[in-house]
């Protein structure tokens, strides 16, 4: 019984990742905050043999596909590890506002002015 | 050969990573995708010396004891290995202009990390992004060079 109890401790310590951050950052954060995108890329790395960063490589990508034609602004990138024993997982995760009132304006402006040139000619 | 393979084939470690603002409207423009990378060797002379210190030899242990003292001169934070010029990303800007001719960048995203080898590493500054180009520019200058070409 006690063995067991040991064992089932032992085993929620060891996967009970311990977590870090490596780096932050901030973009300037848009007055429009309704709509947010969230994307996020991983890799579970053993004993630290990791060969190539490629896994970033999507994350703009996945935040672009989350706002077609739209701009995508205040976007905190936090990078962090999640140690576990012999192994651990890096993750990235970038979150922004996408922001549709900005490509509406520029439409806007240039219907506007589109207008304005037929009216001069 | 295996050993020499895995020996050779350098860890890759990740420093930071940095998302800029993404405009994604492309009713009138193309974003074309490009990569830069800058890079620069670093030395570590804390494995230096535990080479030499390995060695068991007289000379061995001298070799040791300077890489000692010149690694008291490269103490504080860093990311990687100490690198002979620190300026090796300063052309970045010019770089991403000569990608970028229009200026009109977005999507950028840079990445700092270190490719570890024994004794030696490449410190890296890769920086990805998206270069807006007008449609009906790019159409006018392909027109422009297939005209070139014709004459």
């Amino acid at each position: 019984m006690m063995f067991k109890k040991m064992f089932f401790i032992l085993m929620a310590v060891a996967f009970t990742g311990c977590a870090s951050v490596n780096s932050v950052s901030l973009t300037p954060i848009p007055a429009n905050r309704s709509k947010e995108v969230r994307a996020e890329v991983s890799r579970t790395i053993f004993l630290g043999f990791n060969f190539d960063n490629d896994y970033i490589n999507p994350l703009v990508d996945n935040l672009k596909m989350q706002c077609p034609n739209g701009v995508i602004t205040g976007i905190l990138t936090k990078d962090e590890v999640i140690s576990y024993v012999l192994v651990f997982t890096r993750r990235v995760v970038a979150t922004g506002y996408c922001n549709l009132s900005q490509v509406s304006k520029a439409q806007q402006k240039r219907s506007s002015a589109s207008e304005e040139q037929i009216l001069e000619n | 050969m295996g050993a020499f393979s895995l020996l050779f084939s350098g860890c890759a470690i990740l420093h930071h990573v940095q998302v800029g603002q993404i405009d994604n409207r492309t009713d009138t423009v193309t974003a074309i995708p490009f990569e830069i990378l800058m890079s620069e060797a670093g030395v570590s002379t804390q494995e230096i010396g535990a080479i030499a210190r390995s060695a068991n030899t007289k000379q061995g242990d001298q070799a040791a004891g300077i890489a000692e003292i010149i690694a008291l001169f490269q103490m504080g934070p860093r990311t990687g290995n100490p690198v002979y010029s620190e300026r090796y990303a300063e052309k970045l800007i010019y770089e991403i202009h000569q990608k970028c001719p229009t200026g009109r960048v977005t999507g950028l995203m840079s990445i700092r990390e270190m490719r570890k080898y024994p004794v030696i590493s490449g410190e890296i500054v890769k920086v990805t992004g998206y270069c807006l180009k007008d449609r009906t520019s790019s159409k006018t200058t392909a027109s422009t060079t297939n005209s070139g070409a014709s004459l």
